[in-house]
């Protein structure tokens, strides 16, 4: 068995500054110890990870060996909750969910891309969907009206670490903020900027650098077909 | 005239108010339709989209309340909004017809629900007085 700190990524439906993603300590066996014992052809690429309701997600089999892919059976410390996947499901940092973390894991087959089109592929969305460098505003919460204060969030990039989270307000430079410290390079990095706020509306925009030290893009990107994409600004009224 | 959103997207986004609206709590919006953009003197738009900081900020501004989602019934008992510019919105209804913006945008598709804001489309875009 083996414990891994991460989580599944984000939905590919998360939009920038979106909920959809989430943190967990996840407890289960390692993908590629199963792939060993299964002896893979060569030629395959492509990983499929099939569910009870016959959902499909797919990922290159390398990713499998390349991370900490995992056939997750425990959550937090707790059984799988149903909610989350039980019995089983895949976590696979660095891809989104779609791609990588099918619940209600029934079974696995390794097979190619040319062979074989997943569930969102066949929808019109990425066969390959890297989990995008993303940061994001929390606190204080849009169109607020607030007390000059703090203002915190959290960034990630999977398999890459956040190196750097940098917060501009309004017009001005972009200045790199408090970082906490990081639990491994797939888990989200909290941040916090004590902002010395000036009455009136403000717009804050926050940016993370990855453990590459590459800059997120700034091009606006939709979720289809492989993920949004952009720096999350948002406006507020400090009184 | 089942309007799209597509038109109020891209003049959001050119404003850079994309974020700010979509994971704001509450808000209500009063969304003009594809058609009451498309009424807009061209010469406004073309100005509102030259200053997306100053004149579309404060045109996009005056048609979304912060903090709250406000149904039709809400606003039929109210005379005035703040709009998350600080501009006031003035509120008339009549029974039939709520009318904002002091009588110049009606409301023609009350109570749409989204994940975070209640949306009253209206039949012209608002555009605050010059000066």
């Amino acid at each position: 068995m083996r414990s891994s700190t991460g989580f599944p990524g984000p939905c590919i439906s998360n939009p920038v500054g979106g909920d959809l993603v989430g943190h967990a300590r996840w407890l289960g066996v390692l993908t590629r110890q199963l792939l060993d014992r299964a002896r893979p052809r060569a030629g395959a690429d492509q990983l499929v990870g099939r569910s009870v309701d016959g959902y499909t997600c797919g990922f290159p089999l390398s990713a499998a060996y390349d991370r900490d892919c995992i056939v997750a059976v425990g959550m937090n410390g707790e059984p799988l909750p149903l909610k989350h996947g039980l019995p089983a499901r895949l976590v696979t940092p660095g891809l989104y969910g779609y791609i990588g973390s099918t619940k209600w894991l029934t079974e696995l087959e390794v097979t190619t891309f040319d062979a074989f089109d997943q569930y969102w592929v066949r929808r019109g969305y990425a066969d390959r969907a890297p989990i995008k460098t993303m940061a994001r505003i929390d606190t204080p919460r849009s169109l607020e009206r607030v007390a000059a204060g703090p203002v915190g969030g959290v960034a990630w990039a999977q398999t890459r670490g956040v190196e750097a989270v940098e917060v501009r307000v309004d017009d001005g430079p972009f200045r790199p903020v408090q970082l906490a410290d990081a639990l491994n390079r797939d888990s989200w990095r909290q941040w916090r900027f004590d902002w010395d706020a000036v009455p009136g509306r403000h717009t804050l925009t926050v940016r993370a650098v990855d453990g590459g030290g590459e800059t997120q893009t700034e091009t606006r990107a939709d979720i289809v077909p492989d993920g949004a994409s952009g720096w999350m600004s948002l406006v507020v009224t400090v009184e | 005239m089942r309007p799209t959103r597509k038109l109020r997207g891209a003049l959001a986004l050119e404003a850079d108010l994309v974020d700010t609206l979509n994971s704001a709590d509450a808000v209500t919006v009063f969304a003009p339709t594809d058609c009451a953009f498309a009424a807009l003197d061209p010469a406004t738009l073309d100005a509102a989209l030259a200053d997306p900081t100053g004149l579309l900020t404060q045109v996009l501004g005056l048609h979304v309340v912060a903090g709250r989602r406000l149904s039709s019934e809400d606003l039929a008992s109210t005379s005035e909004l703040e709009t998350f510019t600080g501009a006031m919105l003035p509120v008339e209804s009549d029974g039939n017809a709520i009318t904002v913006g002091g009588g110049r945008a009606r409301v023609v598709v009350p109570d749409i629900q989204t994940a975070n804001a209640t949306v009253h489309l209206i039949d012209q875009v608002m555009v605050p007085p010059a000066g």
